[in-house]
């Protein structure tokens, strides 16, 4: 099954089209990235797929649901993660309390339970922080534990966002631009944890990116948005031989697209 | 009673309401801020005018000349004492502002001029007259007229004066307009004057019809919803939403019962934030985004 | 399990200072620290809603109108004692003030600002004008709260009412604050939109920090009316809900502490003046003005700032 298909989505905001007709699928298991030049939509995309924007024709179908009357956040229930392009930490809490904010549904302990300390409270609790914690490894964050958020640098924020959304468990991840503003090194760091996540955790992860490094190098396949339209389709070799592909977007940065 | 006796009612209140709501509208569209202390500012108006007949031998006409300049300077004083430094707060944090700034106007009135109410000057003769089976006084049509004539004269100022196009095109788009050589602090703190003398002009209208008390500026609320019922950013809005909800009140007054009349204002508030938060005349601003 | 038996320590220490306190103290003192506890419960739900979860609100006096009017109504009317009054009318704030977080959906600062302050106006208006029910403008007094046929009126015996209640109100919401839903209340007021992608229903959660501080608000309305006998529907105005929001400015805001710190700022600023009681809402009002101006983090911010610079080193060992 996909995990994500997009059939005929257009999004208009008033006279301006961003998104047009655009279908694809991405494969359950699979890292699919979405490029193209700046301002072809593809955060329009990411943004109409996790229910902040609603498409103004086609649907979006998560694992086969159909996701046009949902909020969001149900989105976010039914196996959604996102991160966002400009970052949207928890500025004022700390690194770690930001990975509990996104590991929030997966305890039980209520209300009453927290007011009176239960016992399923400190259980509840140590159980959240343990695999925060696990997560902060992973990302290799331990040592920013206690930082404010807003005080990491750039490349940082990302991989705390990339954490606090892995701590939602999703089954799909939608990822926007998470190698902007990363220096090489921290290139092939996301590189090797975007290939983990997918071969050992299963997940499925839609990526939007401009940096080729990631893209052509981790990518099962590549859809190409031009003007909000589809204009390609295929794997990373296919999509750098397509002479549209060429002209529209790699063709002006002919760098870039050897560099990979 | 008379349909045209409750439009004229109406309109009388109406017309000051619309003030109120202009001020608001003025300082939300340059500030960003809905200036919850602007109803205290319209009780403090009307004081000052009491306050310097109190102090100055002066008759009432020069007395309310120099209560508007005081309540300018005023309106300055804020922009500049407490709305200025806070600018890059959250917005949480200015409204609290805006409204401890009401609080003291309230406040300091209680302290000075104590928690009575005082007598206050009609500016034409209060006795009623009946023209064609309707009663009015000419001290309402005053009120009407002098309402009108403050909006012709915003009309004029932002229509044909180069300051009044500077305002607007700060409240449009401040970083546009400091690139084209606008001072936009510099209108800003107009802006806050301006709406201050507003807020002045219609306390000094509405004392004498209301009671002159600490508890006048509790008429901030209704500028809020004939603001909001003009959808917030509209200058012909406020206007329009005034007239609605004076006629309205007064209607929900004779028809039905004073409590009515006293929560009509609140519950229309309550409606329109829920169902229509644009306004009234809201789809027009929207299609410009 | 250290990290955890030691602030017990601390509450259990208060704990036995707030019982002790009152054999040593004049009964006018005691009577003070009893109302400086309701109002301070009255804070403590601003702090929720307003200081940690962001969602400003003028309807704290409406919320405490529904207790006290509430408690004395089921006691004056239905012969219910205050013991089950005040949880009652808490829980019918609590749905009230849930209703409204409801219907603050897509309202930003300012529009949640005027519902919030409308909705105090409509149940003032209400208190006023349903005269048979609640005395109207006359007022209504509160039937004294009786334990085991004995009438608890002395601000002695209210203290003992009062301040254990408030004080496993403040313990309980600052082991809530502490946990699972204090961070996402916390969250609320930094993204929204991060929230909502992470799963979480922001409306629930906002609508939830409206119920609870409406059941606290409602509490210390109860508790109050017990202390002052007498309602009045002059004290449940746009203008309390305030002076409330200013005491948690004042106070500090966000900080649990700073409801207690704010309230008692507040019920001791008349003495301070002596002779200069007229101008005490003006003293009031300008001390929050320089609060937000100046010290935007209030008494506790400030009283944290200055135990950091007693203690240069306290930051550098951690």
């Amino acid at each position: 099954m996909n995990a994500l298909e997009l059939s005929g989505v257009t999004v208009r905001f008033g006279g301006l089209v961003a998104v047009n007709g655009l279908s694809f699928s991405v494969q359950d298991g699979a890292i699919h990235s979405l490029i193209g030049p700046n301002g072809a939509g593809k955060s329009t995309v990411i943004n109409t797929i996790t229910g902040l924007y609603a498409p103004t024709e086609g649907a979006v179908r998560v694992a086969g649901r159909d996701t046009a009357r949902l909020r969001p956040d149900q989105i976010a229930c039914a196996g959604v993660a996102r991160s966002f392009q400009n970052t949207e930490m928890f500025g004022e809490m700390t690194v770690i309390e930001n990975i509990l904010i996104g590991a929030h549904r997966q305890a039980r302990h209520g209300l009453f339970a927290s007011a009176l300390r239960l016992p399923s409270y400190f259980r509840g609790e140590a159980e959240m922080r343990r695999r925060a914690d696990e997560l902060l490894e992973m990302l290799g964050l331990g040592r920013d534990r206690d930082t404010l958020a807003s005080a990491l640098p750039f490349g940082k924020q990302r991989q705390l966002e990339l954490a606090r959304a892995l701590a939602s468990s999703p089954k799909l991840l939608l990822l926007d631009e998470p190698a902007a503003g990363l220096r090489s090194a921290e290139i092939d760091h996301l590189n090797r944890t975007l290939v983990r996540l997918r071969d050992e955790h299963r997940l499925t992860i839609l990526l939007v990116d401009h940096v080729m490094k990631v893209v052509m190098n981790i990518s099962d396949r590549i859809t190409v948005l031009n003007f909000g339209q589809k204009i390609a389709e295929g794997t990373p070799a296919e999509v750098r031989a397509d002479p549209e592909v060429r002209r529209a977007y790699l063709g002006d940065r002919p760098d870039r697209a050897r560099a990979s | 009673m008379l349909l045209p006796q409750i439009l004229l009612s109406g309109i009388t209140a109406g017309a000051v309401y619309a003030l109120v709501a202009l001020g608001f509208v003025l300082i939300y569209r340059g500030t960003h801020v809905i200036h919850f202390g602007l109803g205290e500012q319209v009780a403090l108006g009307a004081y000052l005018v009491v306050l310097i007949q109190l102090y100055l031998p002066i008759p009432f006409w020069p007395a309310i000349f120099l209560a508007l300049i005081a309540a300018g300077i005023f309106g300055f004083i804020i922009e500049r004492a407490v709305m200025r430094p806070i600018k890059m707060q959250p917005i949480l944090v200015q409204i609290i502002a805006t409204l401890a700034v009401g609080l003291a106007i309230r406040e300091g009135l209680r302290a000075v001029m104590g928690p009575q109410a005082w007598p206050f000057q009609f500016l034409l003769s209060p006795v009623p007259q009946s023209f064609m089976g309707v009663h009015f006084a000419w001290a309402n049509i005053a009120i009407v007229i002098a309402a009108l004539l403050v909006m012709g004269a915003l009309y004029v100022f932002f229509a044909h004066m180069k300051l009044g196009r500077a305002v607007l095109a700060t409240c449009q788009n401040p970083t546009g307009a400091s690139l084209m050589g606008i001072p936009v602090p510099t209108i800003v703190s107009s802006i806050w004057v301006m709406a201050s003398v507003l807020a002045a002009i219609a306390g000094i209208l509405l004392a004498p019809i209301v009671t002159l008390s600490p508890e006048m500026g509790l008429i901030g609320i209704k500028g809020f919803t004939v603001a909001v019922l003009g959808g917030f950013t509209s200058l012909p809005g406020a206007v329009v939403g005034g007239l609605i909800l004076g006629v309205i009140e007064t209607a929900a007054g004779i028809y039905v019962s004073t409590a009515v009349k006293d929560a009509t204002t609140y519950l229309l508030l309550v409606l329109i934030i829920i169902v229509r938060p644009q306004g009234l005349f809201g789809a027009l601003a929207v299609k410009k985004v | 399990m250290r990290r955890v038996r030691r602030p017990f320590l601390w509450w259990l220490a208060l704990l036995a200072v707030l019982m002790a306190w009152p054999l040593v103290a004049s009964e006018y003192r005691v009577f003070q620290a009893g109302v400086i506890a309701s109002t301070a419960i009255m804070a403590l739900g601003l702090v929720i809603v307003t200081g940690v979860a962001g969602q400003v609100s003028l309807a704290q006096a409406a919320f405490s109108a529904i207790g006290a009017y509430g408690a004395a109504l089921l006691a004056t009317k239905l012969g219910v004692p205050a013991y089950f009054g005040i949880p009652l009318a808490a829980a019918l704030a609590g749905v009230a003030g849930y209703g409204l977080g409801l219907a603050s959906l897509r309202l930003g600062g300012h529009y949640l600002a005027l519902v919030t302050m409308a909705m105090t106006a409509i149940v003032q208006v209400g208190l006023t004008h349903w005269e048979t029910l609640t005395g109207g403008a006359l007022g209504l007094m509160v039937p004294p709260l009786t334990v085991a046929g004995k009438e608890l009126t002395s601000g002695f015996a209210l203290y003992y009412v009062v301040v254990p209640v408030a004080f496993a109100l403040f313990l309980g919401v600052s082991n809530l604050m502490a946990s699972r839903l204090g961070r996402v209340f916390a969250a609320l007021r930094q993204s929204e939109v991060a929230l909502q992608t992470l799963g979480i229903n922001v409306l629930h959660y906002k609508a939830l920090a409206f119920a609870l501080s409406g059941a606290l608000g409602a509490v210390g309305g109860g508790l109050q009316g017990l202390q002052t006998t007498f309602l009045d529907p002059h004290g449940f105005g746009i203008i309390e809900s305030v002076v409330l929001v200013a005491v948690i400015i004042i106070g500090g805001f966000r900080s649990i502490p700073g409801a207690v710190l704010g309230s008692a700022v507040f019920v001791l600023i008349p003495e301070l003046l002596g002779g200069f009681q007229a101008y005490k809402g003006v003293v009031w009002a300008v001390l929050l003005l320089l609060m937000i101006v100046l010290f935007p983090g209030g008494l506790a911010g400030a009283g944290a700032a200055l135990a950091a610079r007693l203690r240069p080193n306290a930051g550098a060992a951690r």
